[in-house]
């Protein structure tokens, strides 16, 4: 103690770069390259910011090519997790890349047509369970319609922007049958997020019960129900017009045969929820809930 | 007879008048139509976002000085690759990343015009929306709105948007 005293003050000043070397070494041990064998791993190098996956991970999900390695698109189109903190979904999509380095493997498709499959196979059990509800030929043009839905690998040559794009869309090919056209980040999301990349799969699928669009097929759509129960009132579907009643409808579908496992922020209210899970159709039988008193008080109140 | 060659000589003047204010005219608008595209807003609208949809993705051309253009991409997500000269096989030096001349940008975007200006298809409850303006030197604005999937000039916007990005990302290829 009395040497400790003897020394000079600025002896001290040496304890400054000690503590700084101290504390570096937790984050040099966190940051740096170490092998395991004769596999290199890359340890925390990048960290996936919106749900705190291991790089180490995201390397083995992107292992067989499907971009370039200098390409450093690791972050989602969306600023925001998959899963918000009070569980409603947010929009999860991951950025593609330019044509030339969308290589999708064998392995890959096939995991992405099981999902399609069983996507069209559930609307279509669903819709079946419903069949008493809808009017015979609504049932008809929507049966087919999802029948008729095929799908288009990335990249895709008719729309090449959606390379860049992490879900896809559904447009209509030469012969007017709907048809599916994947983003090139649709890949890595189906990786990711197996569970939201089914339900946006599912979304895509049950687009073609859009109410604009069974009204081009010239049938009633059977949504009136569900859209005035969750507010969305439009004015038909004249000529130039956009429409949210075709997000309505195929994200209620979609939630009920392919649930993501987060709410979609428009069915977290309690009345929201309950128009989807009891989706009036035309057809509904007459329930004796309808002759409750006080529902028409409330309902006579709005 | 006076008062006739008076008459023939005041339509005369007044044809001469017409034709120099129609030459104006037309003077005014070849020079309106010389006016090259400067700056474009290609826009791929989401759903609202209480349905969780696709985030909307905006590309942003500015291509007004004669340097290179401008390219921003919202949400911003996609870096530029660095450039690096790159041996190919024949060891010869390949060619390299070079940015997109406000040029060559004004000349897409010509061809772009071109195609907004071509017939379209009409659609009904689009779910997909697409909007794009374009930006003429004197302030003329072209726009035009429509729905991704159609056939015609959502196709050429689709490309037009595709280039833009791969420029951005890539730059263009110079030897």
């Amino acid at each position: 103690m009395r040497r400790m005293r003897e020394l000079p003050w600025h002896y001290y000043l040496l304890v400054l770069p000690i503590l700084a070397i101290a504390f570096s070494i937790p984050y040099l041990v966190k940051n740096s390259y170490f092998s395991v064998g004769n596999q290199k791993v890359v340890a925390n190098k990048y960290t996936d910011k919106t749900n705190g996956v291991p790089v180490s991970e995201a390397v083995s999900a992107e292992s067989d090519s499907l971009f370039l390695e200098n390409e450093l698109f690791r972050e989602k189109l969306s600023s925001v997790a998959y899963y918000r903190s009070d569980n409603r979904c947010a929009s999860p999509e991951f950025p593609g890349s330019v044509a030339a380095n969308i290589k999708v493997s064998k392995q890959q498709w096939a995991s992405i047509m099981d999902q399609y499959h069983d996507a069209k196979a559930k609307l279509l059990s669903w819709l079946e369970q419903h069949k008493e509800a809808i009017p015979e030929r609504t049932y008809a043009v929507m049966e087919n319609e999802v029948k008729e839905v095929r799908i288009q690998r990335p990249p895709t040559k008719e729309e090449p922007d959606l390379t860049w794009r992490g879900i896809g869309i559904i447009s209509r090919d030469s012969q007017n049958k709907p048809l599916i056209r994947l983003g090139g980040g649709f890949l890595r999301l189906a990786a990711k997020e197996p569970k939201w990349a089914k339900f946006e799969l599912t979304r895509l699928v049950a687009q073609v019960w859009a109410p604009c669009h069974l009204a081009d097929l010239e049938v009633a759509h059977p949504w009136d129900g569900m859209l005035n129960c969750l507010d969305v009132n439009e004015p038909g579907c004249p000529v130039g017009s956009y429409s949210e009643s075709g997000w309505a409808v195929s994200s209620a579908v979609a939630t009920k045969v392919a649930n993501p496992g987060c709410t979609i922020p428009a069915f977290s209210s309690r009345a929201a929820r309950a128009c989807i899970t009891n989706i009036k159709f035309p057809l509904t039988p007459f329930s004796t809930a309808d002759l409750d008193p006080r529902k028409s008080w409330k309902e006579a109140r709005r | 007879m006076n008062k006739l060659f008076l008459l023939a000589i005041i339509a005369l003047l007044l044809s001469g008048c017409m034709s120099m204010h129609q030459t104006t005219l037309d003077g005014i608008q070849e020079e309106a139509e010389a006016q090259p595209y400067v700056e474009a807003y290609i826009e791929y609208a989401g759903p609202l976002n209480k349905w969780s949809g696709p985030s909307t993705f905006t590309v942003h051309v500015l291509a007004q000085s004669s340097g290179p253009a401008k390219i921003s991409i919202s949400p911003r997500i996609l870096r530029p690759i660095e450039s690096k000269p790159t041996m190919a096989k024949n060891r010869t030096l390949a060619s390299t990343k070079s940015e997109i001349t406000a040029e060559m940008a004004r000349e897409q975007l010509t061809h772009l015009a071109t195609a907004l200006n071509s017939p379209e298809q009409g659609f009904r409850g689009c779910m997909y929306p697409v909007r794009v303006r374009l930006i003429k030197a004197d302030g003329s604005v072209l726009e035009k709105q429509g729905c991704r999937g159609q056939q015609g000039w959502t196709q050429a916007v689709s490309e037009a948007a595709n280039n833009f990005i791969t420029a951005s990302i890539y730059g263009v290829r110079s030897n």
